[in-house]
């Protein structure tokens, strides 16, 4: 068919589009002038030309109209505002704002500043809220005489104070001890009690006595 | 303008849609800028050379977007989906008028003074006129094609994606509108001259 020719010279729009039929090479002639003439590939050619010029002049002269960019982007506006109804509309406002990006990063450096600054001040001192008296106990601890002494090989022994073997040291007699003069582990603890004041229970009209160990150990501070 | 609208402006047109979904208006914006002069003279030429209507049609696409970006498949080309849906708007227009009685008709839109000569200038308004009567006794498939080829300057691929209609279909429509073209606009040539 005589209308299919362009199907059998591929690129063929294009060669009409760029080269006059002179400009072509010998083997696009031959190829061209199998379905068509010189003056038929030059009336073609000259109708793309002509149009193609009359298109970019038109173009120069039809523009869009600019109140219609302004209608269009009202028209979004409300378009985003419907979509985002009642309660939240407000806030996607808020969290749609754009800001310039040097913004937010400014705020993390004076943030970060801001933390190192105070972040460097010197502890407070140290408060207490309370003091606990320490407790003082008087303990004496009992000596043995035979520790004292180093026993001396050139000496004669001592018949009262006969080593024997394997019976170990021999106390040294002495005085009778009497227990009173040499308080017991127990009788420390007791007189410590007896130096804490119990302010509480002397207001309260209750004694020391009166009430138990445990509660002998309120201390109050001086 | 901030630093995020000037980095926007060499974005291609599938992401400015995708943030556009997301709500920026700035894409929005962009999309505008490149495309609604080219969709006013498309519509220009597919119209009748109607300006006002032209330019309502192209007001019409925009809120089309607005109203529905998600129809916008983003595995496809921008220009060749807002190009079907200009052709499309002119296919149910031209069912609504009888356009091509209208184009013989309608008083043709002078092109302003050039700095042409008188005996250019009075061609050129003459081939204007006699192509813009050529062009509306075309079928508006192959009037469809030739704008689309010399106007927009859009391949062959990409018309066919447009029209969605084989390659060769879009090729033998074009050479029929050159042929049919080219016979009635012989008296400009100036070798028959």
């Amino acid at each position: 068919m005589e209308d299919q020719f362009f199907e059998k010279i591929p690129g063929l729009e294009k060669l009409l589009e760029s080269r006059n039929f002179e400009d072509l090479t010998s083997l696009e002639k031959e190829e061209i002038l199998h379905y068509m003439s010189p003056e038929d590939y030059q009336k073609y050619r000259q109708t793309i030309q002509k149009s193609k010029a009359l298109f970019i002049s038109e173009q120069k002269k039809i523009k869009a109209n600019p109140a219609i960019r302004k209608r269009l982007l009202e028209r979004w506006e409300q378009q985003e505002t419907s979509s985002k109804k009642g309660m939240f509309s407000a806030l996607w406002r808020i969290l749609a704002f754009r800001i310039p990006a040097y913004q937010p990063g400014f705020a993390v450096a004076v943030l970060a500043i801001l933390f190192f600054l105070l972040h460097n001040e010197k502890p407070d001192t140290i408060r207490y809220l309370t003091k606990i008296d320490t407790i003082y106990a008087e303990k004496k601890i009992a000596q043995s005489e035979d520790t004292d002494k180093i026993q001396d090989s050139t000496s004669k022994p001592d018949k009262k104070n006969d080593i024997k073997e394997g019976t170990g040291l021999k106390e040294k007699p002495g005085p009778k001890t009497d227990r009173r003069s040499v308080p017991s582990q127990n009788q420390y603890v007791q007189n410590a009690y007896q130096k804490i004041r119990i302010v509480n229970l002397k207001q309260a009209g209750r004694s020391a006595t009166d009430d138990s160990a445990l509660m002998k150990f309120l201390v109050t501070a001086n | 303008m901030s630093f995020w609208h000037k980095n926007l402006r060499n974005k291609p047109d599938v992401e400015l849609m995708l943030l556009l979904r997301k709500g920026r208006k700035e894409a929005f914006s962009i999309l505008y800028e490149r495309y609604a002069d080219k969709l006013v003279s498309f519509f220009y030429r597919m119209l009748n050379k109607d300006n006002e209507k032209a330019q309502d049609f192209m007001h019409d696409l925009f809120v089309k977007i607005i109203e529905n970006p998600a129809s916008f498949d983003t595995g496809k080309r921008f220009d060749t989906w807002i190009f079907h849906i200009a052709y499309n708007m002119c296919k149910n227009e031209y069912r609504k008028m009888t356009v091509r009685d209208e184009y013989r008709d309608r008083q043709i839109y002078k092109l302003p003074y050039s700095e042409e000569s008188v005996k250019n200038k009075i061609d050129q308004q003459k081939f204007s006129e006699e192509l813009n009567e050529s062009l509306g006794s075309l079928d508006e498939k192959h009037r469809t094609v030739f704008i689309l080829r010399y106007q927009q300057d859009l391949s062959l691929k990409e018309i066919a994606g447009i029209l969605d209609c084989p390659e060769g279909t879009v090729k033998s429509r074009l050479f029929k509108a050159i042929k049919v073209l080219s016979e009635k606009l012989i008296v400009f040539d100036p070798k028959v001259n």
